[in-house]
C-alpha cells in the first residue's frame, strides 16, 4: 500500500508514523502493509488498541501469510479475553502488556531474535501508550525502536491519534520518524471523504499528492 | 444508549449536531450556555460532552476546568469544538484536560470516531 502512494520506496530501513483522526483508516492502513509484506518479511505486529483475536482476523481475511506473523497482544484487553482461539492459529500471538514498557520492549526483543531480519514492526497504536505512561517514557520508547531500525530490524511503523493529544506530542512523534503519512477527512458537497498523503520522508525527495481511499470488510484499505 | 450534551451558543449548530448525532443512534440534550451546561451536567449526568469554546458568558476552557474540578463529573469525558485554529488554542484544551480539541467545520464521522475512541479506550485506560 505504501508504494501504491509513494511509488518505489526508497530503503527497507525506516521508521514511519502514520497520524489521523481516530476511527479513519490508520489501522487498516496498517494491516493493508502487513498482508502486503507477509510474503516477503515476518511480520511484528504489537497491538496496543485492540483486540489480537480482532488483528488476526482481518489479517486473515485480507489473506496475509500468517505463518510469517507475530503478534504481541499488549491491548488493553489483554489477559482478560478467552483465548482459547489462540491455538488454532497459524499466527504466533504472545501476550504482554501495556502496564509496563519495560515488558514490552524486552518481549519485542525477544521475538525479534526467533525472527528473520528485515522485519516489518508495527506499533497499533501510540496513543494508548500515552495515556497509561508519561510522555516522555513513550518518546523514549519510539526512540529506542527507531535506534534499532538502523541496525538492521528492517521497517517500523507507528500509528498515532489526532484531535486527543497536545501538539507537541505529535510534533515530537513526527520529528523522530523518517517518514510522516497522515489521513484527513474532507468534506465535499455530496460527501464526506477520506484521503491519504505521504508527508514527508527523511532525506528523500518524494512528490506526493492527497489520494482518496475507502475502506472495505471484503478488500481493506484502498486507494480510490 | 450513549448520552451526549453539546454545549454551543449557537442555537442553529446545537440543533444541527443533536439531529446528526441522534440519526447514528445517540441520546442527546443541548445547553446554549455556559452556565447552563454546567447545570446540565449535574442534572442530565452525560457519557461524553461536546463543548463549543468561543461562547459570550463563559469560554468553554472555564467551562471544561469546571467540569474537570469537580470530583463527581471529572471523569466525563469533554471534547472541545471550535473554530480557532492554532497550537495556543489545542493547548489551552488539553490545559484544562479536555480529553479531544477539534476544529470546525464539524465533520460529523470524524467528531464520531473521537466520542468512541474516549468511550472505549480512554475510560478503560484511565
Amino acid at each position: 500500500m505504501l508504494e501504491k502512494l509513494i511509488g518505489k520506496i526508497p530503503t527497507n530501513y525506516f521508521s514511519l508514523v502514520i497520524v489521523g483522526p481516530p476511527f479513519s483508516g490508520k489501522r487498516e492502513f496498517l494491516i493493508r502493509e502487513a498482508v502486503d509484506n507477509s510474503n516477503k518479511y515476518q511480520i511484528l505486529y504489537i497491538t496496543l488498541e485492540e483486540t489480537p483475536k480482532y488483528i488476526y482476523d482481518r489479517l486473515n481475511k485480507l489473506r496475509a501469510n500468517l505463518n510469517n506473523v507475530f503478534i504481541i497482544d499488549a491491548s488493553p484487553w489483554s489477559g482478560v479475553e478467552r483465548v482459547d482461539w489462540i491455538k488454532e492459529t497459524r499466527a504466533k500471538i504472545i501476550t504482554s502488556s501495556i502496564l509496563n514498557l519495560f515488558k514490552l520492549n524486552n518481549d519485542i526483543e525477544s521475538i525479534i531474535k526467533l525472527m528473520k531480519i528485515p522485519i516489518v514492526l508495527i506499533i497499533d497504536n501510540l496513543s494508548t501508550l500515552f495515556i497509561k505512561h508519561s510522555a516522555e517514557s513513550v518518546f523514549n520508547f519510539v526512540d529506542y525502536l527507531n535506534s534499532r531500525v538502523k541496525t538492521n530490524y528492517g521497517r517500523v511503523y507507528y500509528s498515532l491519534h489526532d484531535d486527543i493529544h497536545e501538539p507537541t506530542i505529535i510534533k515530537r512523534v513526527i520529528y523522530m520518524c523518517d517518514a510522516h503519512v497522515r489521513i484527513q477527512y474532507e468534506e465535499t458537497e455530496e460527501k464526506v471523504i477520506r484521503r491519504i498523503k505521504l508527508v514527508n520522508f527523511r532525506r528523500y525527495i518524494i512528490p506526493s499528492s492527497w489520494k482518496n481511499f475507502e475502506v472495505t470488510e471484503d478488500e481493506g484499505f484502498k486507494i480510490i | 444508549m450513549v448520552k451526549i450534551l453539546v454545549v454551543d451558543d449557537e442555537i442553529d449548530i446545537a440543533d444541527t449536531l443533536k439531529i446528526l448525532l441522534e440519526r447514528r443512534g445517540y441520546e442527546v440534550v443541548t445547553a446554549n450556555s455556559g452556565r447552563e451546561a454546567l447545570e446540565k451536567v449535574k442534572k442530565e449526568r452525560p457519557d461524553v460532552i461536546l463543548l463549543d469554546v468561543m461562547m459570550p458568558d463563559m469560554s468553554g476552557w472555564d467551562v471544561c476546568k469546571k467540569i474537570k474540578e469537580d470530583a463527581s463529573t471529572k471523569d466525563i469525558p469533554v471534547i472541545m469544538l471550535t473554530i480557532l485554529f492554532g497550537e495556543e488554542e489545542k493547548k489551552k484544551s488539553f490545559e484544562v484536560k479536555a480529553d479531544a480539541h477539534i476544529e470546525k467545520p464539524i465533520i460529523i464521522d470524524r467528531v464520531i470516531g473521537v466520542i468512541n475512541w474516549v468511550l472505549k479506550y480512554k475510560k478503560k485506560l484511565k
